[in-house]
């Protein structure tokens, strides 16, 4: 008989009562399980696919990888937003080859169909072979051909998700507390936000779940990031700002989860550096003050002050630190995953506050930053360990407390309480059928 | 001073330069640079001519002013930076196709193709960074000294490993 919140199962060991929260490595590192996740998992969870400042106008289009889907983003010429499977509905070649554009029409360039910018079918080449076809493929009405919809695509503050699960119940249900983190980030302006042009797109050889970790482990920082941290200290030199740590972690329902931090190295809203300047010193107390002004002392303060890092369940990271980085992960496979880093800014940002966003961006995230290239290394580690050895289990267990409700509540941040929320979703889903 | 001789020059600048990141000598590296402004950049990844953008237009991959470039030199000589410790990765800078050589007073640009071979011991496999880079050197002091070293690699992804933890 097990206690109550106690569990057993193929991938956890989770005991409340003894402080023990375990999650086996076949999680990470069996081909099968990846297999299995994908199917039970990652094809019935909402995954962030980009933002509407991508599609902003009529005829603009990005293509995309979401999982191992190969999709059409795009605003018709109607206005409507679409998602589409980048594929020819004669014989399967992408209709579209290029990264971005604006494009009233997709033409595949194999017999040259063509399809209208809200997918259906406008042409099969010529006349002469539209007479070959019947008549109801290229009218709007029962039986029209017309490029294959993802029926699931939605958008909160901004950030569109699909879930590829026919039957997937609203974004808003599925986000739970995370919608309301994602709300708290669009109070940065009331601009709105552009998308910055440009993407950190780089291959780490780890189980994509070995990113979402890490990028809420507030744990690692002191030893991973040490050199980090020296840098941090050397740019504050002559401010009083204390790059002290602290802050909490928090679990927002249904996997996903939080840590929010203090700013340590400023950002463009609003915390200034002395090294930036006095002009940049001035406008980052006029932005302040607008936020302030705006949403009052506490939660302006709450904006302009913390650092926060999102795991949205299963694999997009969300953070809203140096700049607003949206982490997207495409799992290759069981221990190789793709990321794709891409970052917004508010539309009104001051053309000084953007040089500050964006030299901020380049020194501690991605590849080339000062702090990345060390997460990965961790990660490939980690990874490389579940493949060499036959230690079993991953320890989770770190600020458990035996009346701990995993979801919707908060920790120290240093606590892995958020990772304990996301690995029971993860269970509770692969134990399903 | 004659073109060959101003083209040997700076070769055996850019070969000294290719020999001290190769042998992870960042500090002699770093002394291979000029006095004042620097700029230490790679280019943004998936950006057709993106040599035509700056870093604050579009997402470089790395963006170095003289504050930032010394720091990365401090900190890649750490024990802490954990990308390329204990064991660092092992490099080959080749710089071909010298090109476009201006001279302007005490200030030199040219471009270069650069083909960086990169190979980990924790890693399979060779990493093959091909690119160009638009150089600017002055003259200080009577001696040939980087300005800028401005890289673009003909990449989509950066892969095996998807970092730049090495001196490019
Ligand atoms: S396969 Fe696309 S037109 Fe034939
Ligand atoms: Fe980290």
């Amino acid at each position: 008989m097990s206690r109550i919140g106690q569990h057993q199962s193929r991938f956890l060991q989770y005991d409340p009562q003894n402080h023990i929260f375990r999650v086996h490595r076949d999680a990470y590192a069996s081909p099968e399980v990846f297999a299995e996740e994908k199917q039970k998992i990652l094809y019935k969870s909402w995954i962030v696919l980009g933002h509407e400042t991508e599609i902003a106008k009529p005829g603009d289009f990005v293509t995309r990888r979401v999982i191992d889907r190969e999709l059409i983003f795009n605003r018709d010429s109607a206005g409507n937003v679409n998602v589409f499977f980048n594929s020819c509905m004669h014989r399967g070649p992408a209709v579209c080859k290029h990264k971005e554009g604006k494009a009233s029409v997709f033409v595949c360039p194999y017999h040259g169909w063509v399809y209208k910018n809200d997918g259906y079918l406008a042409s099969t080449g010529s006349t002469k072979a539209d007479a070959g076809y019947p008549a109801a493929y290229l009218q709007r009405g029962e039986g029209a051909v017309r490029l294959q919809r993802i029926k699931n695509a939605a958008q909160r503050a901004g950030f569109y998700f699909v879930n590829f699960d026919e039957n997937a119940g609203p974004l808003d249900d599925y986000l739970q507390g995370a919608g309301a983190r994602l709300d708290r980030m669009a109070l940065q302006t009331t601009a709105g936000f552009e998308m910055i042009a440009g993407v950190h797109e780089y291959d780490i050889s780890a189980n994509y779940k070995l990113l979402c970790e890490n990028s809420y482990d507030g744990y690692h920082l002191m030893q991973t990031h040490a050199t980090y941290l020296d840098y941090v200290k050397e740019i504050l030199k002559g401010s009083n700002l204390d790059p002290k740590l602290g802050g909490t972690v928090m679990t927002l329902g249904n996997g996903h989860g939080a840590f929010e931090i203090p700013v340590l190295s400023g950002r463009p809203v609003a915390q200034w550096l002395p090294h930036w300047g006095e002009e940049a010193r001035l406008l980052l107390e006029a932005k302040r003050n607008e936020v302030i002004g705006r949403l009052g002392e506490e939660l302006g303060a709450n904006v302009c002050d913390m650092n926060s890092n999102m795991v949205i369940f299963p694999n997009s990271v969300i953070n809203d630190q140096q700049t607003i980085l949206a982490r997207t992960i495409i799992p290759l496979s069981h221990n190789r995953m793709r990321v794709r880093a891409w970052t917004i800014a508010p539309k009104d940002e001051h053309p000084k506050l953007r040089e500050i966003r964006m030299e901020n961006i380049l020194s501690f995230l991605g590849p080339g930053g000062f702090a990345t290239p060390d997460d990965v290394s961790m990660l490939e580690w980690a990874q490389t360990g579940y493949e060499t050895t036959n230690v079993a289990w991953n320890d989770f267990s770190k600020g458990m407390t035996p009346d701990e409700t995993p979801q919707n509540s908060t920790a120290v941040y240093d606590d892995e309480m958020q990772m304990r929320a996301y690995w029971l979703q993860w269970d509770k889903m692969m134990s399903g059928d | 001073m004659s073109e060959a001789s101003l083209r040997q020059e700076i070769e055996q600048l850019l070969y000294l330069e290719a020999d001290y990141a190769d042998d992870w000598q960042l500090t002699s590296w770093l002394g291979l640079w000029a006095e004042g402004e620097l700029l230490y950049e790679v280019g943004p990844l998936d950006t057709p001519r993106g040599d035509r953008l700056s870093h604050n237009q579009v997402l470089y991959l790395l963006s170095d002013d003289r504050f930032r470039l010394e720091q990365r030199v401090i900190r890649m000589g750490k024990p802490t930076a954990h990308a390329e410790a204990p064991v660092r990765s092992q490099t080959r800078h080749n710089y071909t196709h010298l090109r476009n050589i201006a001279v302007d007073g005490d200030v030199i640009t040219f471009k270069v193709n650069m083909l960086v071979t990169r190979t980990r011991r924790d890693n399979e496999g060779v990493a093959i960074l091909p690119g160009y880079v638009l150089f600017t050197l002055a003259r200080q002091n009577g001696a040939l000294k980087i300005q800028r070293k401005r890289i673009f690699l003909d990449l989509w992804v950066l892969s095996n490993p998807g970092t730049m933890s090495i001196i490019l």
